[in-house]
């Protein structure tokens, strides 16, 4: 849109009179034009009330407290290695839970040469049960993996 | 003294060499105090707590209209923002990215701490009870106050995030995850709520 919004249009669409795409449109073009914003503003209808509003005042040392909690934490951060380690941990242990399930029942020998490789080895190590142990401890860390990995920052 | 991580180090990765090359050509601004904050920069990460600490309190404060419960999701917020920083794409907005982690930080407020009052309960209590309007000095102010605490909260959020954190259309899209022409609808009724509930309160 080349040109600015023409007031009737403006105020039909902070009325809401607008079906969606035009909507869309003008809020595109609102985005994008500081001078047709500035009109939006004025032509708001509760514009005096909003210019009025007084923001809630920041309790004092709130900022100092923050600054000092990340200045505690900023060694546990999690850094870009760290990030890459742990994805990395995550999918070894899922090729070796992969390798133990599929062992007993002879998948492996028509299967991937590295599940077997990985399932017969372990077991040779660690024993059968010592290798379901470990299976389920791995069935462990992936579902917390997985929960941490849900987690939003 | 600020901390670097080696941008110079020719064993740096794709990422960090892109995150470099954006670096130089950043100019003195946030997105360059963000850059840096992303390659370890506490200097650059302690900006972010100045420039952020008050308007992810002012948006936590209306949402949740408490006083300590605000502080408390502002330091959790920014702390959780530092922690993620690598996991920012510098191609968005940091602002959209930020509010975006509080506002998920809100709503497991509401899960976590108050599991007995539902979100829309949250909304309709009281207006004249909310220790928002003791702090907003003037009568038009704590009208206004009043008629945004009677709005269900994603309604009242979308009003906040776009005339009081200034936040553009698109970028309250970005930050709430929904398309731009949901936006408009659900700021359409916002705006229809509101002005109904500010001119119930003249």
């Amino acid at each position: 849109m080349s040109n600015h919004i023409p007031p009737l249009l403006l105020t039909q669409f902070l009325a809401g009179d607008l079906e969606e795409p035009a909507a869309v449109a003008l809020a595109k073009h609102l985005d994008a034009c500081p001078q047709c914003a500035l009109a939006a503003t004025a032509a708001e209808p509760l514009r005096s009330a909003f210019a009025s509003t007084v923001d809630p005042e920041l309790p004092s040392g709130l900022e100092e407290a923050i600054q000092a909690a990340a200045l505690q934490k900023s060694d546990s951060t999690e850094s870009p290695e760290n990030a890459f380690a742990s994805t990395a941990l995550f999918l070894l242990a899922a090729v070796f839970l992969l390798a133990v399930i599929v062992s007993p029942v002879g998948v492996v020998n028509g299967g991937s040469n590295l599940l077997a490789g990985v399932a017969h080895g372990s077991e040779s190590i660690f024993g059968r049960k010592g290798q379901i142990a470990i299976g389920v401890l791995l069935s462990l860390g992936i579902v917390w993996g997985g929960i941490r990995w849900r987690r939003r920052p | 003294m600020r901390k670097h991580s080696g941008f110079t180090n020719p064993t740096t990765s794709s990422s960090e060499r892109n995150l470099a090359l954006r670096l130089a050509d950043a100019p003195e601004t946030e997105e360059k105090q963000v850059l840096l904050a992303i390659a370890g920069d506490e200097a650059a990460r302690s900006w972010i707590i100045s420039h952020y600490t008050s308007p992810i309190y002012r948006y936590c404060h209306r949402m949740l209209r408490s006083k300590e419960d605000a502080s408390e999701l502002t330091q959790e917020v920014l702390l959780r923002a530092l922690k993620a920083l690598h996991r920012y794409d510098p191609d968005r907005a940091f602002k959209t990215w930020i509010f975006s982690i509080a506002r998920n930080a809100c709503i497991d407020f509401y899960r976590r701490k108050r599991p007995q009052i539902s979100d829309e309960k949250l909304a309709l209590q009281h207006p004249g009870e909310s220790p928002q309007a003791e702090v907003l000095r003037n009568e038009r102010s704590a009208r206004l106050a009043t008629a945004l605490d009677s709005l269900e909260a994603p309604y009242r959020e979308i009003i906040i995030l776009f005339h009081f954190e200034h936040l553009k259309y698109q970028e309250i899209a970005d930050c709430l995850e929904i398309p731009l022409g949901t936006v408009m609808n659900r700021m359409f009724r916002a705006r229809k709520k509101l002005r109904l509930a500010y001119g119930e309160e003249k």
